[in-house]
């Protein structure tokens, strides 16, 4: 197979980036004319408008800075931050999900948190400081330059492994260790480990970009990357991290470009792997992971069950139906009242369709969806590969947890503990995602974008 | 091209990756939504308020059943069913037996209170899941307060906490009267409230109100929402029935209709009806032996147990002739009663003998359930055999004669007859029929009751006085099978008369299509067709009352729980059936009946001062037959109706196969009828009043010997005589009377006679009359009881003063004894007239 040379980055034709500034800062400065080279006007949305002035002046300080950077020093230099436009309309969904999400989170969960913590604003108000907390982190991290965490790569990884081992050193919480505990702070390192996975897949799938198409180091490479943190989260047991982590793998090796014959091979081979171990040593799978199969069980039908474990289901299914198409109206879910367990948490989605009813359930399928978009548009006018990639790690893994979310609580996939982003209550957790979507934002601030 | 794509390869993944995320998923999900809220929202809907609401039933109060004067015949109170809930009791094994301990203290815990045991309740909180083992139903409020004193572990301060018995509250059907009018009222069933018989049944639906219901939300813990969620829908109390009959109407009807199945051991029940004769108003309504609504399930007819002795000797008998069926029955009973085998085999021989059980020997004590059913058992009948029979025995007691078993109504029918011929101008009052005894129809002979000789040439009214049969074939062939038809329906007889009772039984009775010349013959008599009698006294009514068909009705008005008047039920008339005038000389015929002299067949319900009338009727039940193929039993019943000239009430009582030999119902039904209406007219303020002529036969009467006597025969002969009585007890015989055979009392004294040994003794203190005007010691004196006997004489012009009395004011004497008083000052004479007075005081 003939080896292909990629382009650096997405957009056709350039060959440094310091080229690319000044056909960009010419475009600004004229807009509406063609630019050199006869190639298409790369141009910011809205040039036109008032507001966009200050921002023009910026630019042509960054593009200074880039020059010098980029252009004079040799090796180059990363700059720890940068400074440009950040997209705007994922910064309001984003905004818009956590207002939503804080304002449902309190209808939620001020009758659980009156009954067991005698203080209806227990979890909102915790919340609502971790948001100010997390918009204080996105902006942040919005401001990170992107580039700079490569570094980092290799070392997170390392340390997020070190971090997944260490919830075995503390008690089981519901048969599980999935947490670990700093004084008055929880968190799931698994959260890092995403990441950490995130940004090792970004930087090597860019810096090998050349090899993507073997098998080692364009597949198994990453297999073996993500498999050893997979072992260590999955035993936990944390199958909704471990799902998120599948995910995040596959969509980043099929986006950074593995060969698709590779990863369908690999995959049967992996799946096929799975079920012999498991089917050969069934008596070690059978103790830990029972309640997967029980779920399913759990799934198929769950009124058919009285079992605890389908109770949560139930209540979920009861409290959507209850919503009907308009909703019971905000404040007024009755399945809050202790029927639903964690409705601050895994379930809050079932209390907004129960309030809010269906038109209210789209609406915030809707804003995920547009987030998510957006997420990906972020990506692919990201300034480099590493960049899209990075882009896409994040918000595929941000998009398939509200997507994963909501097909739990309605019943739509089996039952695993999975939050809904910006929703449920978790500082930590919060933090993590207002963070990874800072740096989403500062990917954008570098974004390339192309008028169509 | 190649290029291109490259270039744009990674672009197209990422867009196919956001395409499925979000395009895809989207749609999925909001699809998903779409079913779980739209399409199939309604579904769990239902199953989160079904665990969000608690709905708690509020009982509407059932409303009460009043007689026509706002006595209560039948209401609810609230009662507590005692609930025991094992599930409340500790898991901590150690306390558990604590409370349990607490719970079955035979001082202070439940068995002191209620009727359990220690062992129920241990056996009961095994169901350690439950939140329902009912330890006592139905406990009144007294009880129902020591259970709550002891929940809250009054007077024992360091015993165990309670947290396993609640108190349910519920409602109780009570009867005041007890068995009075019982097979009018019905029952309720004591699960569920609901009304299974009579009134309680028909009018369930008004009775019972609305229940009303609190919706009230509650959290995943069964706790309150702390945010109200909370509907009351108030519950409508049942109306209440205001009933057309009288207490005491009732009473005095049960009373005399008791006495008279007990006297003349009438098999298959009796019936007794008093009905408003203008407006249909249905005043006593009556079925003996009935029942106590109070315990509906008891049975009261003491030929009951005659009954299942014959029930058992049947047994025994197809045993002996069938004996391989009677081997597999052997069988079944040793599965089921092994030891009593040997003993049933033994008593057969001694049982056999004993089948035939004298009707006095049975107590009430044989009648109840656990002694028939020993009685049963011993006697070789299975469980299920013996629960069939019992059923059968309830269904027996619980039904309403009157509405519900036509007959064959007899001679009474003859006025309805009359009516028709009259009516219609077949015949007048100057016709004359022929009886010589007997009357050949259609080749078969029909006897008249008077067999030798017959009664002769006979007017209308002198064959209505006579209740002679051929006469009535004529009369009746005079009228014609069309007219009949005509009149039998116009009269209501062939339809129900949708009485306001449920269980309406509908005769049998020719039409015009199949009524040949015997049929009619025969129907003229009151023969070979079936009435009720609601239908028969609502038809007789109507030839009696002027001619109107009334609707007959039992309700007077439908009240609300604050008794106001939520319907009034009016007279209806259906139509009129026959002229005034028509009406009139049945009226006439009627009075001849019973006042028409020596020769009357109704002379027997014939009171001094009244003006009766009535019918007597004899039938023969030509359905029924013994096992041989022979016809037997009789109906004796008889109308009577007062006042004679302007009917007010019409009484119908009939009995159901008396053993009587071959008397007839002049001597049987009619007293009874006379007896009551003895009692009802003056009640309904009807006063005795007399011609001159008969003021002037009237001086005093000498009391004769009724020891022995059946009492309504007894008093059937006082009655002629121009005094009162009054029957204490329900025995079948006079034991003992007040005054003694010989002693003489007013015109209008009154006789008492006791049937029953126990009541045989009631005694009273005889007043203080001395110085009283006579009518003021008359009134005085018979009030308390006694009979007065006045001597002496006054001067013209000088008040009428008591100056003694015997026995003296404050001595005890027996009730109905006669106190002697003088109008003239003591004197040698007078002392003397006192000493021998003086034996009617006892001093026993």
């Amino acid at each position: 197979m003939k080896k292909r040379q990629d382009p650096p980055a997405l957009s056709k034709g350039r060959t440094t980036s310091g080229n690319t500034r000044r056909n960009q800062q010419n475009v600004i400065s004229y807009p509406g004319k063609s630019t050199v080279r006869g190639q298409k006007r790369y141009t910011r949305p809205k040039v036109d408008s008032g507001a966009r002035r200050m921002t023009v002046k910026k630019r042509v300080s960054r593009s200074k800075a880039y020059a010098d950077s980029r252009g004079s020093l040799q090796p180059k230099v990363t700059p720890l931050y940068v400074w440009g436009d950040f997209d705007v309309p994922f910064l309001l969904l984003a905004l818009a999900l956590l207002g939503f999400g804080l304002v449902m989170l309190f209808s939620a969960s001020y009758a659980r948190a009156y009954y067991y913590q005698d203080n209806s604003f227990y979890y909102i108000g915790r919340q609502m400081l971790w948001s100010v907390i997390g918009v204080v982190g996105m902006v942040a991290a919005s401001f990170v330059n992107y580039q700079w965490l490569r570094r980092f790569a290799w070392p997170l990884y390392f340390a997020s492994l070190a971090l997944c081992i260490l919830p075995y050193a503390f008690d089981a919480y519901n048969g599980a260790r999935r947490t670990v505990y700093i004084g008055p702070l929880n968190f799931q390192p698994s959260e890092i480990g995403k990441f950490a996975l995130i940004l090792l897949f970004a930087h090597l799938m860019s810096k090998d970009q050349k090899k993507m198409k073997h098998l080692w180091d364009g597949t198994l490479r990453y297999l073996v990357l993500f498999g050893i943190m997979a072992v260590i989260v999955v035993l936990q047991p944390h199958l909704s991290a471990t799902v998120l982590m599948v995910g995040i793998t596959v969509v980043m090796l099929f986006v950074g470009g593995a060969n698709i014959m590779h990863l369908l091979g690999v995959g049967t081979v992996g799946v096929a792997g799975i079920a012999a171990m498991v089917f050969t040593m069934w008596g070690f799978f059978s103790d830990r992971f029972a309640h997967v199969l029980v779920r399913l069980t759990y799934w198929l039908d769950p009124f058919s069950s009285n079992d605890a474990g389908a109770y949560q289901t139930k209540q979920s299914l009861m409290a959507i139906g209850s919503g009907g198409l308009l909703g019971v109206g905000l404040g007024e879910s009755r399945q809050k009242q202790l029927y639903l367990p964690e409705v601050q948490n895994d379930f809050i989605f079932a209390i907004i369709c129960e309030e809010l009813g269906f038109v209210g359930a789209c609406i915030i399928i809707i804003l995920f969806a547009l987030l998510i978009w957006r997420g990906y548009t972020i990506a692919l006018h990201a300034k480099d590969r590493f960049g899209a990639l990075f882009a896409v790690g994040i918000i595929t893994q941000i998009g398939m947890q509200a997507m994963l979310n909501i097909m739990v609580v309605t019943n739509t996939i089996p039952n695993t503990g999975i939050s809904l982003p910006l929703f449920s209550y978790g500082g930590t957790s919060l933090c993590m995602i207002m963070g990874e979507m800072g740096l989403l934002l500062s990917v954008s601030r570098q974004g390339i974008y192309e008028k169509e | 091209m190649a290029s291109l794509f490259k270039g744009n390869l990674m672009k197209k993944k990422i867009e196919l990756v956001a395409l499925i995320l979000c395009v895809i998923c989207s749609i999925v999900l909001i699809g998903r939504l779409f079913y779980l809220q739209v399409i199939e929202g309604d579904k769990y809907k239902q199953l989160a308020l079904n665990q969000q609401l608690q709905d708690t039933i509020i009982e509407p109060h059932r409303g009460s059943i009043y007689d026509t004067n706002m006595k209560t015949l039948a209401t609810s109170k609230t009662v507590w069913d005692v609930v025991f809930e094992p599930a409340n009791l500790s898991s901590n094994d150690e306390t558990r037996e604590k409370e349990l301990q607490a719970l079955c203290d035979p001082v202070n815990g439940l068995p002191a209170i209620l009727d359990v045991t220690e062992e129920e309740i241990r056996e009961k909180a095994k169901n350690e899941n439950s939140y329902w083992q009912v330890l006592a139903y139905k406990v009144d409020k007294e009880t129902a307060d020591q259970v709550q004193s002891f929940i809250n572990g009054v007077g024992q301060e360091d015993r165990v906490a309670i947290n396993c018995i609640k108190l349910s509250q519920g409602t109780k059907r009570v009867y005041p009267f007890d068995d009075l009018a019982a097979t009018v009222l019905g029952f309720v069933n004591a699960y569920d409230n609901r009304g299974a018989y009579g009134l309680e049944s028909y009018y369930n639906k008004i009775l019972t109100g609305t229940e009303g219901r609190i919706v009230s939300a509650k959290n995943g813990q069964n706790g309150e929402m702390p945010f109200q969620y909370e509907k009351l829908y108030e519950s409508q109390d049942g109306n209440s029935l205001v009933l057309t009959i009288d207490e005491v109407i009732q009473h005095f009807v049960e009373k005399h209709l008791e006495i008279a199945v007990a006297e003349h051991e009438v098999k298959e029940r009796a019936l007794a009806v008093v009905m408003d004769v203008d407006t249909g108003e249905i005043l006593a309504m009556s079925s003996k032996p009935d029942f106590d609504p109070n315990n509906p399930r008891q049975l009261t007819d003491k030929q009951a147990v005659i009954r299942l002795e014959e029930e058992i000797a049947k047994k025994k008998q197809e045993q002996n002739t069938n004996p391989v069926p009677a081997e597999d029955n052997q069988q079944t009973d040793e599965q089921t009663t092994e030891q009593t085998t040997d003993e049933q085999t033994q008593q057969t021989s001694v049982e056999v003998e004993e089948t035939t059980i004298a009707l006095e020997d049975i107590t009430a004590n044989d009648l109840l359930t656990e002694n028939l059913r020993a009685r049963a058992l011993s006697g070789g009948l299975t469980e299920d055999e013996f629960d069939e029979w019992l059923l059968t025995e309830q269904n027996r007691q619980w039904r309403n004669k009157v509405i519900s078993d036509p007959y064959e109504p007899g001679s009474v029918f003859k006025l309805i007859t009359a009516s028709a011929a009259l009516d219609s101008g077949s015949v007048t009052m100057n016709s004359t029929f022929h009886c010589y005894g007997f009357k050949e129809v259609a080749g078969n002979t029909i006897h008249c009751w008077k067999r030798d000789g017959g009664h002769g040439a006979q007017t209308l009214m002198e064959a209505v006085k006579h209740s002679c049969n051929p006469s009535f074939i004529e009369i009746g062939q005079a009228t014609g099978v069309g007219n009949f038809t005509t009149y039998f329906d116009r009269f209501g007889l062939g339809d129900l008369t949708e009485v306001d009772l449920p269980g309406e039984a509908t005769g049998i009775h020719y039409t015009a299509d199949d009524m040949g010349i015997a049929e009619l013959s025969s129907s003229a008599f009151g023969q070979t067709f079936k009435v009720s009698a609601i239908q028969l006294i609502t038809g007789l009514s109507a030839s009696l009352n002027g001619g109107n068909l009334m609707q007959p009705h039992v309700v007077r008005q439908i009240i609300d729980s604050d008794h106001n008047i939520v319907e009034t039920i009016e007279p209806t008339v259906k139509r009129q059936v026959i002229s005034e005038d028509t009406s009139a000389l049945i009226c006439y015929m009627g009075e001849q009946v019973v006042g028409g002299g020596s020769d009357a067949t109704g002379r027997n319900a014939a009171i001094p001062g009244y003006r009766i009338g009535g019918k007597t009727g004899t039938s023969e039940k030509l359905d029924n037959f013994d096992e041989n193929g022979v016809q037997y039993g009789n109906v004796l019943s008889f109308l009577g109706f007062a006042p004679a000239d302007d009917p007010k009430i019409a009484v119908l009582v009939a009995l159901d196969e008396p053993v009587v030999g071959d008397a007839q119902s002049s001597t049987i039904a009619a007293p009874v009828v006379g007896a009551m209406l003895e009692d009802i007219l003056p009640y309904l303020g009807y006063e005795p009043s007399f011609t001159e002529e008969e003021l002037a036969e009237q001086g005093d009467v000498t009391v004769q010997t009724y020891l022995g006597q059946k009492p309504h025969e007894a008093q059937s002969t006082i009655r002629s005589a121009g005094l009162k009585t009054e029957i204490v007890g329900d025995g079948t015989s006079v034991l003992k009377q007040i005054p003694e055979p010989g002693k003489t009392l007013p015109y209008g004294g009154t006789v008492i006679l006791y049937t029953d040994e126990d009541e045989a003794n009631s005694m009273g203190t005889v007043p203080d009359v001395i110085g009283r005007g006579v009518s003021d010691a008359n009134q005085i004196i018979t009030n308390a009881g006694f009979n007065i006997n006045i001597t002496g004489t006054v001067p013209e012009g000088q008040e009428e003063i008591v100056m003694t009395q015997d026995p003296l004011p404050g001595t005890q004497a027996e009730i109905g004894s006669i106190v002697t008083v003088s109008l003239e000052p003591p004197s040698e004479e007078t002392e003397d007239t006192a000493a021998q007075t003086d034996q009617p005081v006892q001093t026993e």
